[in-house]
């Protein structure tokens, strides 16, 4: 916090102690300033005390890890490598779903927040995360960005994907940026990406830094697999089994999307692929008795089943999962494949617990990815299904892009790279690595992982299964910074696992401990911590009343209900077309018959 | 005699489609019909405090509000989601919309050509009322009717008071479903009803 020429400096406290300091002092008269997490993607910040016309600045240092993947071009050779960095500058309106929580009275202030919304049932913190929105024609909020870039390798091109900015270059690699005057207003965010020359895109990246106070050393690894298309051949083997909900509240817009994106699953998989099929409603049942390869004929009967997929009945999904967790009855043929089950559903489930655990127990060799579609799918059930299951979660919330998302994740399931990641650190001293198991890759992802180690590391070795041999790469560790981001990034993935955790069922006193802990070290906010700066001698007289408000946020850009109207259902019936056919067909069947008594009347007279 | 047989068998033909045509007609209506009443007492038993009352035990769907419209003489109950499936119900009520009562847009759409049949006669200035599963009484007072068509209709979610949207299809007579217009009653929540 700067007041003038004084610079105080802000202290990271657990978040109940933060708050009552910073109350406190509110009320003492003295300058204070708080920040605090809402959400993991969701700070708020407070200043109290500020004189009339006085600037008081807060300033708050954060990081960013920026997004790294190759491109390819149209023949699907890789292009270049590109770098990305999204900076959130507009918060999307929620809805808040429950029942208003009727407020006690000793329910403290701090407890209650200054947002558009009521806390409810569901959301007990929703008038801290629903900041007041300014109307769309007044901007409130603006923002200055002033980007130094210095990428350490020659960029091919810099690109702002919503914002115009003015750019300057200094050296091969080295950019400042601004935005330009009349593109300031915080309403959506900024978006930078730049590009590697062809050819240039790194291999592998280690940025290791020393502790101040300890032994300790903090590393940043990326390592790109390999790319070239040549050393990709033969490509590794997949089996693919598909879970269809097939339920009634699939029925319209959901199961004919799902329909077709199964179609084009089909379409996509080659015949040295094994597949399956199984559609579950109130039973579940496999299309083949074994997955079968994919030929012209097993493909042919599959779309024909596909075509006269229709939606009736409940939703039973522990025997649909069964069935694509079963030991495949040759198990050695499978080591060199991945076996990927697809799982797509709107429904949603009581027995979790039990389902978690019989994911748990048979997944083996697989990887479930779930799907959810409609508007209520049960996405903590499906996000921790995947977790367990080693895969991903792909949520469609518009039923009309079921298509669309699903071709996207088809095709990334299509070309899977390495399996099996193990990394070594070759010592003996303890290393803690952030995620603790390295997911399967698929073409273009890097790994990526932060680790931190007791003692200085030499060589980091990388062991993987390819289709049909071992991939291998070792890394020399050799420059070391004395400085700490590396710290702060490898805490903050340990921070992220350890709220995972609390999803996941771990005791959340033990775990909030803990998280209190790596934060407080690491001079981090959380959930749990929050950045507390409070200025010595009071500067508003207490007489004097305090004027409090709330800054106004904008509507982010286009945040309107666009695409509601598109995803309701059809609300017609064929009722009438019905009635009016038949009443037509009748009326037709009697004019014939009553012509052929007219006609044989005249021939009896 | 053989033309003649040939003959009857087009018109029996004929009949059989006829009816096919016309019980399915009618299936969809009686359907519609029979629905309301098992959810009437679905509805009673949320009212006495059960939760997510199934109106029978296959459903996977639940009643969460009434609706009535007093000038026309309407009283339908309202579906949790508004699915295809539910729709041959009952209105249905959007998730992730605001609820009733609260403020946002509430949004619950229904069939042009059975439950939501009667928004054709429907007035500004008509008052709707919304029970809540609490047996809470919510007034909205109809303060806009539009047509649109579905692809580039607008609304801001975000409001502070509590509005209520009722969806259907449009126009109201057409023989064939899959119009592309809309017809959106809006209603703003009147806290002095008359």
């Amino acid at each position: 916090m700067i007041i003038g020429e004084r610079v105080i400096e802000g202290k990271i406290k657990p978040r109940k102690q933060a708050r009552k300091i910073y109350t406190q002092a509110k009320q003492q008269g003295r300058k204070v300033s708080l920040v605090e997490q809402q959400r993991p993607n969701m700070f708020s910040s407070e200043v109290a005390n500020i004189a009339p016309n006085e600037t008081i600045k807060v300033v708050i240092e954060y990081q960013q890890s920026i997004q790294y993947q190759n491109i390819k071009d149209d023949t699907g050779n890789q292009k270049a490598g590109e770098f990305s960095l999204r900076f959130p500058m507009a918060i999307n309106p929620r809805y808040i779903p429950g029942e208003p929580i009727v407020e006690k009275l000793e329910l403290t202030v701090a407890e209650v927040g200054r947002g558009w919304a009521v806390n409810t049932t569901l959301v007990p913190d929703a008038s801290k995360i629903t900041p007041p929105v300014g109307s769309s024609n007044i901007t409130t909020a603006k923002t200055n960005l002033r980007i130094e870039l210095d990428a350490g390798f020659p960029i091919e091109s810099i690109d702002s994907a919503y914002h115009r900015v003015t750019s300057m270059k200094h050296g091969s690699g080295q950019y400042t940026l601004t935005l330009a005057p009349d593109n300031n207003i915080a309403n959506r965010d900024f978006k930078l990406s730049w590009q590697t020359a062809i050819g240039q895109q790194p291999r592998a990246a280690v940025f290791s830094q020393q502790d101040k106070n300890s032994s300790d050393t903090y590393h940043l690894i990326m390592i790109m697999p390999p790319t070239d298309t040549k050393v990709l051949q033969p490509k590794m083997g997949r089996e693919v089994i598909y879970i269809i909900d097939s339920s009634g509240s699939m029925a319209g817009t959901s199961i004919e999307q799902a329909r077709k994106a199964l179609m084009m699953a089909i379409d996509r998989l080659s015949a040295n692929e094994t597949f399956n099929i199984i559609e579950f409603n109130s039973t579940a049942h496999k299309l083949f008795k074994q997955a079968v390869s994919a030929n012209y004929s097993n493909k042919a009967y599959a779309r024909r089943f596909i075509r006269h997929l229709s939606a009736d009945g409940g939703t039973e999904m522990a025997s649909a999962l069964q069935l694509a967790l079963a030991k495949p009855r040759d198990e050695q043929s499978h080591h060199n494949r991945i076996r990927q089950v697809i799982f797509l559903t709107d429904g949603s489930v009581g027995n979790e617990a039990a389902l978690f655990q019989l994911i748990k127990n048979r997944l083996g060799e697989s990887r479930l990815f779930t799907v959810g579609i409609g508007s209520a799918p049960n996405s903590f059930f499906m996000t921790k299904a995947a977790r367990y299951g080693r895969g991903t979660f792909t949520y469609i919330g518009d039923v009309n892009e079921v298509q669309e998302k699903m071709n996207r994740l088809f095709t990334k399931l299509d070309a899977p790279v390495l399996k099996n990641i193990e990394i070594n650190f070759n010592t003996r001293a303890a290393v803690e690595v952030w995620p603790k198991k390295q997911p399967d890759l698929y073409q273009g992802e890097p790994i990526m992982l932060v680790a931190k180690s007791t003692e200085q590391i030499h060589q980091i070795n990388v062991t993987a299964d390819m289709a049909n041999r071992k991939w291998q790469m070792a890394l020399k560790v050799s420059k070391t910074e004395k400085n700490n981001d590396i710290a702060v990034l490898w805490a903050r993935n340990k921070i992220n696992a350890l709220m995972d955790s609390i999803h996941e069922g771990e005791n959340k006193k033990a775990v909030k401990k803990q998280i209190v802990n790596v934060a407080l070290k690491h001079h981090l906010v959380s959930k749990f911590t929050s950045l507390v700066a409070v200025d010595v001698t009071p500067s508003r007289p207490l007489h004097e009343a305090i004027k409090q408000h709330a800054f106004k946020t904008n509507l982010p850009k286009g945040m309107i209900y666009k695409k509601v109207f598109g995803s309701l259902p059809q609300t017609a019936t064929t009722s009438e077309l019905n009635l009016i056919t038949g009443l037509i067909l009748l009326l037709i069947a009697v004019a014939i018959i009553s012509y052929q008594s007219i006609a044989n009347s005249k021939k009896t007279v | 005699m053989l033309f003649k047989n040939k003959q009857r068998l087009f018109i029996v033909s004929i009949m059989l489609l006829a009816s096919w045509q016309i019980i399915t007609g009618s299936y969809i209506q009686v359907k519609a019909y029979v629905a309301q009443q098992l959810l009437l007492k679905a509805w009673d038993k949320t009212l006495a405090g059960d939760k997510k009352v199934k109106p029978w035990s296959w459903a996977d769907t639940w009643p969460v509000a009434r609706l009535q419209v007093p000038a026309l003489n309407e009283d339908i109950i309202i579906l949790a989601g508004d699915s295809g499936r539910n729709l041959a119900f009952g209105p249905g009520y959007r998730f992730g919309t605001a609820q009733p009562g609260m403020p946002g847009v509430s949004i619950i759409s229904a069939h042009r050509d059975t439950h939501f049949r009667f928004l054709r006669n429907i007035k500004r200035g008509d008052e709707i009322r919304i029970q809540t599963d609490k047996g809470q009484i919510i007034h909205y007072k109809v303060s806009k009717i539009s047509i649109v068509d579905k692809a580039q209709a607008q609304i801001e979610p975000v409001t502070t008071t509590s509005e209520l949207l009722l969806v259907t299809c449009y126009p109201f007579n057409a023989v064939k479903p899959g119009t592309r217009l809309r017809y959106l009653v809006f209603a703003t929540q009147n806290h002095k009803p008359s």
